[in-house]
């Protein structure tokens, strides 16, 4: 008999932090705040990425080609560069999304078999 | 200290070349983002920027088996070139002699328990100065060894550019040696005596507390036991290589077997490691050193630390062997070819 669970892609996952970021970008450049206060934005609050974190996820996703720097300008003596979703980052999230909602949908199967 | 000495200091746990590039950025974002009023600057915030400081330098580090045949003079792959240039801009000599330091560390605490387990606990303290004072003098090689590892890697400071390096340093004390056999069976040698020698002085715990001047040296070998004859022995073989190779260093070129691959017959390394052993052999047979308890671990632990690059240029040798189908051998002059060629 066949299993009506879904087909579950073996995708590896893409982490919270980069799933975030990559949101993030996925409408319009942004720069190091604008991204923090964008994840929170999308988390509700819930998701508050340090400067630590945020940079060393951001040098992981230039490195793995999702993420380019877009442009950078100095406001008020700040440095503030710009970075942009790619191709390759626009595939990975889409992957990561698909790979959440099977799973989710999966879990939600299992759920409704046990009641 | 102010927020911005704080951050700079949280700063240096990125490795070099990310704060060159990404550091005024991150501080400016600290900045952005308590203007709206985050504690950026707060000691949650400085943990994150260390943490991630950390898993950054994990990430682009090269995995141990390269690391350990970069600091044996190998070359690396130009994907860690980068990681390379932040080694030796850095703190180059203290990490060459924490290098030696770990090659010791296990064994030396290993016999040491063992001592202890029989009583024979040994002057523990000694061996610890002794690398220290070993520490403390590892500036002055630090600069030729920085200008080698560039060198090694084709790199050139000045101009910041790369260039397909043809040149890697080894170690040829003869006319016509069989590679593999020589290097990787004297390294292995050197490595298991050398070690063996400089631990069996405190399992046996045997160097004297007081060394008289005009003692007889003999007997101090044969007190320190078998074990520290073979390191007496290591260091005998060492120097050996490591003289006639200083001698001929400014005559013998070589080509590896392989292609274009040119070998500078040198002692690249024996001049970190060559004052070590004569030191060792100075305290070992020295009964006029007073100090003789003191130097003979320093020049030990110097010479062992010399077998991973002879092991490393055997493995060489061995993988040229087996890419080409041929022996590989050193020859001498700078017309000189390949067995095979």
């Amino acid at each position: 008999m066949v299993s009506p669970m879904p087909k579950f892609d073996r995708v590896p996952p893409l982490g919270e932090v980069p799933t975030l970021i990559l949101s993030a970008l996925a409408d319009a450049d942004r720069h190091g705040y604008a991204i923090v206060a964008e994840v929170r934005a999308i988390t509700g609050g819930a998701v508050s990425l340090g400067t630590g974190t945020l940079y060393g996820a951001l040098e992981r996703l230039v490195d793995a080609g999702q993420v380019v720097v877009a442009g950078e300008e100095t406001v008020s003596g700040r440095l503030r560069r710009y970075y942009r979703l790619t191709g390759a980052g626009r595939e990975a999230l889409v992957r990561e999304v698909d790979r959440q909602e099977q799973l989710a949908s999966a879990v939600r199967v299992r759920l409704a078999g046990a009641t | 200290m102010n927020r911005d000495r704080r951050i700079e200091v949280a700063l240096h746990a990125f490795p070099r070349r990310f704060r060159a590039v990404r550091g005024a950025e991150l501080r400016a974002t600290a900045a952005d983002a308590a203007d709206q009023g985050d504690d950026a600057y707060g000691w949650r915030a400085l943990a994150d920027v260390v943490v991630a400081g950390w898993r950054e330098r994990h990430r682009t580090r090269p995995p141990l088996h390269t690391f350990v045949a970069y600091r044996s003079g190998r070359r690396l792959q130009p994907r860690w070139h980068a990681w390379m240039l932040d080694d030796v801009a850095g703190w180059l000599g203290l990490r060459l002699g924490l290098f030696t330091f770990g090659l010791m560390f296990g064994p030396i605490v290993g016999f040491w328990l063992l001592g202890a387990a029989i009583g024979e606990t040994g002057p523990v303290w000694r061996l610890f100065a002794a690398w220290a004072a070993l520490f403390a003098l590892s500036p002055l090689t630090t600069g030729r060894r920085r200008r080698e590892i560039l060198r090694r890697h084709g790199y050139d400071p000045r101009s910041q550019t790369w260039r397909e390096p043809r040149v890697v340093t080894a170690i040829g004390p003869r006319d016509v040696a069989p590679a593999r056999r020589l290097l990787l069976g004297s390294g292995v040698g050197l490595a298991v005596a050398g070690t063996a020698g400089a631990v069996s002085l405190f399992a046996a715990g045997s160097m004297p507390e007081h060394v008289t001047v005009g003692a007889f040296s003999s007997t101090r070998v044969i007190d320190t036991g078998v074990l520290a004859a073979l390191g007496a022995l290591a260091v005998v073989l060492a120097t050996g290589l490591g003289v006639v190779s200083f001698v001929w260093r400014h005559r013998l070129e070589a080509r590896l077997a392989g292609p274009d691959e040119v070998t500078h017959v040198a002692p690249a390394h024996a001049t970190d490691w060559l004052p070590g052993v004569a030191v060792a052999l100075l305290g070992i047979t020295g009964s006029l050193l007073p100090v003789a308890p003191l130097v003979v671990p320093v020049g030990l632990t110097i010479a062992a630390g010399a077998a991973p690059a002879l092991i490393g240029l055997g493995i060489r040798a061995a993988a040229m062997e087996r890419e080409t189908g041929a022996p590989a051998w050193f020859r001498l002059g700078h017309r000189a070819t390949s067995p095979t060629a």
